[in-house]
């Protein structure tokens, strides 16, 4: 899995280069839009990270000339929010999507797995983690043998935590996942909706799997 | 000033005209007189007795008689220097003639050809150099007059301006002395002639937003300072305290979860700042579609779920109405005005969601709570940014106070309305008043 990120500012490009590479992909980066649109031409890339903002030809101009080249593989934009064109909503490729600026690594790492359609660490077929299963048909969750009695958004936020095990999730990633928000909240929705999920899924058992990474997110997984 | 001298000097030169052409009328009245008398009176064989008090250079008029072949039979003594008139003499030719002895106006006439009447030539002259003098002192005079006149107009004019536009200086002189940190300062209001009554009023009118608009400024930067510093504070803090020991892994690692909190305070507050920015800079247009408001309603509402059910509150949504608007920003105004009523409404209470539309066919989202209510000090506020009431402020649960004030940009935005009315005890209302699609 190649990605290129294309970003002027040396500091962003390499956090998110050494984040990816520490995450298991192969990482190129350009610092301008001529340089990244030689290599696209020359590596074949699964995703570009692509800065708007850019010295010399900007991120639109370089994403026109990608797709004019025929080449359709998905590109994250990453932006500052005051230069958030509804544009980048009406992208035809469905696929892609944007990140605002500034933002964390794992939200960036979620996005990427995302539009990468990398299957989750775990298999589809059994998803379970350590005594948890979960029947995605019949909307059913157990512990240890114990039926869990979930509302359907909680089980859709659990759904996505045991589909994600592993993986941080920020507040942003999962309320755009679960209840398909994508506003900012001032509250702590995604907290109380957590704390609730844990009340039932935790609480009563000696072996917690939520856990809080604290200033990221969230992450479900078998801490043994 | 230059019109008032222009009629004056009009009127000095018609004058003058109308004297000089009614001098000249007289004085060829007189001419024609004299020559008819006296041509009368030549016709007599002894003329002499014509003369006595005619022969002096004093006499206004002068005579000349000549025979039939044009020897001068008598002249008086005025006449020397007035030449001979022609042979063939008009008595209506009268002739203007400017001597070394003075201006006359002179003509002659042929006695008539008669049994027993001598036939002779007279010739009158008139002396009309008084008149000539008369007429020059005339146009000094005129000329004096019209100087003088010009002095008093410019002097007068001078005058009169500074005295209409003093009232005008003193607006600029008052207007000048008001900067930034008096914007409280007002002009008088009793003073002012009337025209300028109405410029005062809204020189004031202007002066009493602008001082609005400051001070929330200012409020609002200083509150964003303070927002700013409480993380740089911690982050300053965390850091030195860990970098003044070795410590083990998890430490670090503490000292970087609880940073990376902070960062993400930061960023949040920059993230609204421009979202500000964006909103009140008019050439960013807002990308609008028609969609189904009530479904975007839902989806809110169950987005918080979860707090209304810990908080004890039942929330409800009612209405069904397409909605023109940006569809992310609609939903963000709806769930900043929720998760406000859902933090001030205690166990037990309700919140409804109604949409519906008004008269113009505007689409209107009404978020009633039975919750704490504000008070009316705070209620004109609540939608500057970072504002916290007091009561909010002391439980630090509400944020960083710009869940109201996003929801006011979102709607001038819009070209929408905000209204909250609120009473305390009782609950608040919040009207959202998204404009109805312009038919293009």
């Amino acid at each position: 899995m190649r990605i290129l990120i294309v970003e002027d500012e040396d500091k962003t490009s390499s956090f998110l280069s050494r984040g990816l590479r520490e995450s298991g992909f192969l990482v190129d980066t350009s610092p301008d839009g001529e340089r990244a649109l030689l290599l696209v031409l020359e590596r074949s890339y699964d995703l570009v990270i692509l800065d708007v903002m850019l010295p010399g030809i900007d991120g639109w101009e370089v994403l026109r000339q990608i797709r004019a080249r025929g080449l359709r593989m998905p590109i994250l934009f990453l932006t500052a929010r005051d230069a958030v064109d509804d544009r980048v909503r009406g992208l035809d490729a469905g696929a892609d999507d944007y990140l605002l600026k500034p933002f964390a690594f794992s939200e960036v790492l979620a996005r990427v797995r995302t539009l990468m359609r990398r299957p989750p660490i775990q298999a589809r077929e059994d998803l379970c983690v350590a005594d948890l299963e979960i029947d995605l048909v019949r909307q059913r969750a157990t512990r240890s043998g114990v039926r869990l009695d979930l509302t359907a958004k909680e089980f859709a936020l659990l759904g996505l935590l045991v589909r994600r095990h592993g993986e941080v999730l920020s507040r942003t990633f999962i309320a755009e996942q679960v209840w398909d928000v994508n506003f900012d909240s001032d509250g702590n929705v995604v907290d109380v909706a957590i704390r609730r999920l844990r009340s039932k899924l935790d609480d009563p058992f000696e072996k917690k799997l939520i856990h809080t990474v604290r200033g990221t997110g969230y992450v479900l997984e078998d801490r043994t | 000033m230059i019109s008032a001298l222009g009629i004056l000097a009009i009127s000095s030169v018609v004058l003058y005209a109308i004297l000089d052409w009614e001098l000249d009328r007289e004085n060829r009245q007189l001419v024609s007189t004299l020559l008819a008398v006296l041509t009368e009176d030549a016709q007599e064989p002894d003329f002499h007795f014509l003369l006595p008090g005619m022969d002096s250079p004093k006499q206004p008029y002068q005579l000349r008689v000549f025979d039939e072949s044009m020897r001068v039979l008598f002249a008086s003594s005025g006449m020397v220097d007035v030449p001979f008139p022609d042979r063939t003499a008009d008595k209506n030719l009268i002739v203007e003639l400017n001597l070394p002895s003075g201006r006359f106006m002179t003509s002659a006439n042929w006695t008539e050809r008669a049994e027993d009447v001598p036939f002779r030539l007279v010739q009158v002259a008139v002396d009309i150099t008084d008149d000539a003098v008369l007429l020059s002192h005339y146009r000094l005079a005129a000329f004096g007059v019209l100087v003088t006149g010009l002095a008093a107009c410019a002097l007068i004019s001078v005058v009169v301006v500074r005295r209409g536009l003093r009232p005008l200086r003193e607006v600029t002189l008052a207007t000048g002395r008001i900067s930034a940190s008096q914007l409280h300062e007002r002009l008088g209001a009793t003073t002012w002639p009337a025209e300028l009554m109405e410029l005062v009023t809204s020189f004031n009118s202007m002066l009493s937003r602008l001082d609005r608009a400051f001070q929330s400024l200012s409020r609002s930067s200083s509150s964003m300072a303070h927002e700013l510093r409480t993380p740089i504070n911690n982050l300053i803090g965390e850091a030195d305290v860990a970098l003044s020991f070795d410590r083990s892994a998890s430490e670090y690692r503490a000292v970087l979860e609880s940073a990376m909190e902070e960062y993400q305070r930061l960023a949040k507050i920059v993230d609204t700042l421009l979202f500000f920015a964006r909103a009140d800079n008019p050439q960013h247009k807002l990308r609008l579609e028609t969609f189904d408001g009530a479904q975007s309603i839902r989806k809110v509402v169950d987005f918080f779920d979860s707090v209304a059910a810990d908080a004890g509150v039942t929330v409800t949504s009612t209405g069904a109405e397409p909605v023109t608007a940006n569809a992310t920003l609609f939903m963000q105004a709806i769930g900043n005005v929720l998760n406000n009523a859902l933090q001030h409404t205690p166990a037990g209470g309700s919140i409804t969601v109604e949409l519906g539309h008004d008269e113009g066919g505007a689409a209107r989202v009404a978020i009633r709570d039975t919750g704490v209510g504000i008070g009316p000090d705070d209620l004109p506020n609540v939608t500057e940014h970072f504002y916290r009431t007091a009561a909010s402020r002391a439980t630090r649960r509400s944020g960083m106070g710009l869940g109201l004030s996003i929801v006011k940009s979102v709607m001038d935005w819009h070209s929408g309305r905000i209204e909250i009315t609120s009473e305390l005890g009782k609950g608040t209302q919040v009207v959202l008043t998204f404009p109805a699609a312009q038919s293009p």
